[in-house]
């Protein structure tokens, strides 16, 4: 094999930044080499296992028709969790159709997905490692795997949370503590009708459900629950700072999450088949490298683009959006036979002009919002307490609702507290 | 010298679930792979090649889905790919399947050395190459764990139940080999790229002169089920102390201590 | 078709495929084809109807040829194999050269006049393949499947010599070692999780303990020679059937699992939480070897 052979570009990492990145260059005739460490797509790679549809929906339009994706999610929920109790959101609505969202399992999602990148032409090599860089004068040349040498004009880091290569070039360093946070997630198989009468669904639809409050004991974090076809996933994502103080282990989190009485007989009888850890990015802007360098471009959870709002954990479709704008920019640059920073830099443009680094901007103020203890500690137990003095029927005579309010404000930090955190509250999302 | 190995696309055994109740076997999220032991198959060829020079075909039979292997026997070595293509794959059993290698082998031509692995992972028959062999009118050194060839001559161990017996054979011949005869190479990024231009020949089963009296299978299968086993799949976590005193207590309920 | 035929180089295989063919003949004679005195003489007093005994101080497998000629003028209703390695190269070449169905490794045979149903394991193990074939039926038959006959007054042997085969047999090494992990009633497992050979002495001791055996998974025996063979376990190796199997770094494939099935309660010592033998299993220790075994160790001492 000739020494002299060379890409266009490699991206690394077949994940869904990677795979759209990869899918986008072949598709504009571009040489692209994909290159992924698991030995098939998304063998290695978890999420909770919802996928906003929207970003997909603008490189492979109806996706879905396609796509192995498990559930269109028809039927939100947001619960406040205490030790027994659960207050919940519930919200149908068909407004949700506009810009549906799925339930996907990697397996089955990444390697589809890469998939379409080798059908448009792109090169797809499995069960390969990237160590390092290649640079010569600064100027990102190719890639080393191995005692193999691959070069190329320009590399696409997609090789999530972790990135060694942003690590290998000097981008940032080891992630801190309290700029990831860890999830933990169980697949518990349940045959598909049990699932579809459990949650009220058909054949086709899913719920989503996320959880605040004793599942995390009140550390910062949450909890998910997603219908897929035939199994359910199930996890929890709490900061990894918080977490490096906490006597318990996530395993056990995880476990006493299973058993609450809530959570309980919608995964009864069903078996675990697959448990995953993961780090989530959730430093938001604040973590961020520079995503333009010469040769090189950082796409997905190696930049950082991921949205931890408290409520939800978005990654996936950032992932998918920073790796078509990675795309759209080396084609330009190849146009213009320049792969420096500058000649790439309609990436970074590209991204502040669309919903990913807005909406970034938007929840800029959420990581420190969340490190406020009462939103995860205090309040599921304030909503409980308020709800279930609306609903009780004892005997006692009635309250009236505002003056039993105000007795759960007190005891649990108090009006002017509550208020200051609304508005925080308010102004993060 | 002039190798074929032969190898067999299999469902990855790992991905394959049973369904508790109607013990159905659920094939649907399962990957594919070289079969297990066709990797060290690959392997043997690719070394014996390496020291005395020469080229290794990779052979395969299979359905269409089959074609996903290619790449990944050749990142193996072998120099091109044979794939037999056909539906009626699905429906072989070890007589019909060595009869399709037979003649796929005869369309080679020349050759100086088959080799398979000593069973597939799905139905480990343990059959093939032998039969493969006896159609092909040469020899059979089956269960294999060492070779060496110099001058025509092949000179294998094979591991048989009673012990080590070491033969000695002229070439051409079939040698099925056993997963202790070597480590299969993990394809490095060169070796995937380069397989991406080497040469696969397509056959099909009327071009090699099969009819379908010869593609029937002697052994019908009737159903397939799964072995179910009840099991309590209790986890003991926490702290080592903790987790023996929890044992502890089972060996100690049978008697143990 | 009057013949079923009963082939194997070992007397305990032959004598339990006799008792096969008992089970299947309807009105056919039983004939033992046998490799050596000692088999034909099994044969010879355990039931068989008549025993050819190829001789000549060569390999069994160098009458193959022979036997295909006779298959050829006899036309047997089945052939019955054992299922030792050179067992499963004659069955293998006899039934190519006859165009013949081969069932490997069956534990059940039934037979309806001309249709024969057999179950063996597939997919490691994880299945069972129940598959029908119209006779004549050829198989290979797992041993232990069934009682040996018990014995009779003995019938004649006819010696035949003179196999021929292209293999020249330049060595043969006995192994020397015997293992009864079959019959113990503790097994203690070791797996690739055991990162080093000096470390199986943790495992002895706690089979010594327990008053069991040391087992291994097949790379322990065969990738990395750190226990004889005949010590892994599964579904190539033994079978077991203690009342407690402790697996020690072993990830549960289902080529192990095929092979401790019938253990009372299974204890797997396992760090990882995806490892297949944690739904094997009664009882898993979910940590890491070394601080579980050196504690459990401990704590069986005092
Ligand atoms: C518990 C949890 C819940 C989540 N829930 C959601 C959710 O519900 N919705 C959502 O949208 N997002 C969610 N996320 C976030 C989402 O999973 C990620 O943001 C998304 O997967 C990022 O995609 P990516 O392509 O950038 O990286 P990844 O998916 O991590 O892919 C990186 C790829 O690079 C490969 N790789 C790494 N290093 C190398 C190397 N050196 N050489 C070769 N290949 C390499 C990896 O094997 C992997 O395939 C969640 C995350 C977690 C952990
Ligand atoms: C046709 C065929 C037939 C086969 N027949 C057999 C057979 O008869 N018998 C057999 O055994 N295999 C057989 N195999 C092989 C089988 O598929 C598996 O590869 C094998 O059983 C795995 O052995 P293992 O569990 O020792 O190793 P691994 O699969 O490598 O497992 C090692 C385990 O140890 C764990 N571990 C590592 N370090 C530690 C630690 N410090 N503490 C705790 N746990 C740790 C790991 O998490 C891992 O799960 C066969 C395969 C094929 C294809
Ligand atoms: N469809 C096939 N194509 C190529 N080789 C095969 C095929 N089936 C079996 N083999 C070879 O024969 C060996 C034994 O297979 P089996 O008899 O099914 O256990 C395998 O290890 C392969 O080397």
């Amino acid at each position: 094999m000739s020494t002299e052979e060379r890409f266009d570009a490699i991206v690394v990492g077949a994940g869904p930044a990677g795979s759209v990145a990869a899918y986008c260059l072949a598709k504009a005739g571009l040489e692209v080499l994909l290159v992924e460490r698991g030995n098939a797509p998304g063998s290695k790679n978890m999420t909770g296992g919802r996928l906003y549809g929207h970003s997909l929906e603008k490189v492979i339009p109806g996706f879905w028709e396609e796509a192995p994706v498990e559930r269109r999610i028809v039927n939100e929920t947001i619960t406040f969790l205490t030790g027994e109790s659960a207050v919940s959101l519930d919200v149908k609505s068909k407004q949700f159709a506009q810009a549906p969202s799925f339930t996907v399992l990697r397996s089955e999602f990444d390697s589809w997905l890469a998939g379409k990148a080798e059908e448009a032409g792109a090169m797809l090599a499995c069960g390969v490692r990237v160590d390092e860089l290649l640079r010569q004068e600064g100027k990102v040349m190719g890639i080393r795997s191995d005692e193999d040498e691959m070069l190329a004009d320009v590399v696409i880091a997609a090789d999530g949370v972790n990135s060694i290569l942003a690590q290998k070039a000097d981008i940032r360093g080891e992630l801190p503590a309290k700029h990831v946070a860890t999830g933990v997630k169980e697949v518990i198989e349940l045959p598909r009708q049990v699932i579809e009468d459990r949650f009220h669904l058909t054949e086709q639809t899913g719920a989503a459900q996320l959880f605040v409050g004793e599942c995390t004991r009140g550390m910062q974090g949450g909890g998910f629950l997603y219908t897929n076809h035939e199994s359910i996933s199930l996890g929890l994502v709490i900061t990894a700072e918080e977490f490096a103080d906490a006597e318990e282990r996530i395993v056990d989190l995880v476990e006493e999450f299973k058993m609450h009485p809530l959570i309980q007989p919608l995964i009864e009888g069903g078996q675990v088949v697959e448990y995953s850890a993961h780090l989530v990015p959730e430093g938001g802007l604040n973590m961020m490298p520079s995503l333009c360098h010469d040769g090189l471009l950082i796409v997905g959870d190696a930049a950082g683009l991921v949205l931890n709002t408290g409520y939800m954990v978005r990654g996936m479709d950032l992932a998918i959006a920073s790796g078509e704008a990675a795309a759209n920019a080396v084609i330009a640059a190849k146009a213009g036979g320049d792969f420096s920073k500058q000649g790439l830099s309609s990436y970074q443009t590209a991204l502040e002009n669309s919903f990913v680094l807005q909406d970034m901007k938007t929840y800029a103020k959420a990581p420190k919002f969340m490190e406020n203890h009462r939103i995860f500690g205090n309040y599921p137990g304030l909503m409980e307490e308020m709800m279930v003095s609306l609903f009780s029927v004892n005997g006692n005579s009635a309250q009236p609702v505002r003056k039993s309010m105000l007795t759960s404000i007190k005891r649990h930090g108090g009006f002017m507290q509550l208020a200051k955190d609304a508005w925080k509250g308010m102004r993060a999302v | 010298m002039k190798i074929i190995a032969c190898y067999k696309w299999v469902l990855d055994e790992a991905d394959l679930k049973v369904e508790a109740q109607s013990r159905r076997l659920l094939t649907g999220r399962a990957k594919s792979k070289i079969s297990e032991y066709d990797r060290n198959a690959l392997e043997c060829g690719v070394q014996l090649i390496d020291e005395s020079g020469g080229e290794v075909i990779a052979l395969t039979a299979g359905t269409g889905g089959a074609k996903s292997s290619l790449k990944d026997a050749l990142s193996r070595g072998p120099a091109e790919a044979v794939f037999v293509k056909d539906e009626i794959m699905a429906q072989s059993d070890p007589a019909v399947t060595a009869k399709v290698l037979a003649a796929a082998v005869r369309h080679i031509g020349e050759y100086d050395l088959i080799l398979c692995g000593e069973g597939s992972s799905d139905e480990y028959s343990e059959q093939v190459g032998i039969r493969l062999a006896q159609l092909l009118g040469i020899p059979v050194v089956s269960f294999v764990n060492k070779v060496q060839v110099a001058d025509g001559v092949l000179r294998a161990e094979r591991k048989l139940d009673g012990g080590i017996e070491v033969v000695q054979v002229q070439l051409p011949a079939v040698v099925t080999v056993l997963p202790d005869m070597n480590t299969p190479r993990i394809p490095s990024l060169k070796q995937i790229l380069a397989a991406a231009k080497k040469p696969v020949k397509e056959l099909n089963l009327a071009g090699l002169g099969l009819d379908q009296a010869q593609l029937t299978a002697k052994v019908r299968r009737q159903t397939v089920l799964g072995t179910v086993m009840e099991r309590k799949g209790i986890r003991f976590r926490g702290e080592a102390r903790e987790v023996v005193q929890q044992v502890l207590t089972v060996l100690n309920k049978e008697g143990l201590c | 078709m009057s013949e079923i035929w009963v082939v194997a180089e070992v007397p305990a295989a032959l004598n339990e495929l006799i008792a096969h063919a008992k089970g299947l003949a309807e009105g056919e004679k039983i004939i033992a084809l046998t490799f050596s005195q000692d088999a034909a003489q099994a044969a010879a007093s355990h039931g068989a109807d008549r025993v050819l005994c190829f001789e000549g101080g060569q390999r069994p497998e160098a009458f193959v040829d022979q036997i295909i000629e006779r298959a050829q003028a006899a036309r047997p209703t089945a052939v019955l194999w054992g299922a030792s390695r050179r067992d499963k190269e004659m069955a293998a070449r006899v039934a190519a050269a006859l165009d013949a169905g081969l069932v490997s490794e069956c534990f059940s045979v039934k037979r309806n006049g001309s249709e024969f149903t057999t179950e063996r394991c597939v997919y490691g193990g994880l299945c069972v393949a129940s598959e029908v074939s119209q006779a004549p039926f050829m198989g290979t038959l797992t041993p232990k499947t069934i009682e040996a006959p018990a014995e009779s007054p003995a019938v004649g042997i006819e010696v035949i010599s003179g196999g021929a085969e292209k293999c020249q047999v330049l060595e043969m090494r006995p192994s020397k070692s015997s293992s009864n992990l079959g019959e113990a009633s503790v097994v203690v497992c070791v797996g690739r999780g055991v990162s080093k050979r000096e470390d199986i002495e943790l495992a002895r001791r706690l089979a010594k303990k327990l008053d069991g055996e040391v087992g291994c998974t097949r790379p322990v025996a065969e990738d990395l020679h750190w226990l004889p063979e005949e010590n892994y376990i599964g579904i190539s190796g033994q079978t077991v059937k203690p009342s407690v199997y402790i697996g020690i770094g072993v990830s549960g494939q289902i080529q192990h699992i095929s092979g401790i099935r019938d253990s009372k309660t299974i204890i797997a010592i396992e760090q990882n939480e995806n490892a297949p033998i944690l739904e094997a299993a009664d009882y898993t220790l979910v940590g890491d070897l070394y601080q579980l075994l050196p504690t459990l160790l401990d704590a069986l001492k005092a």
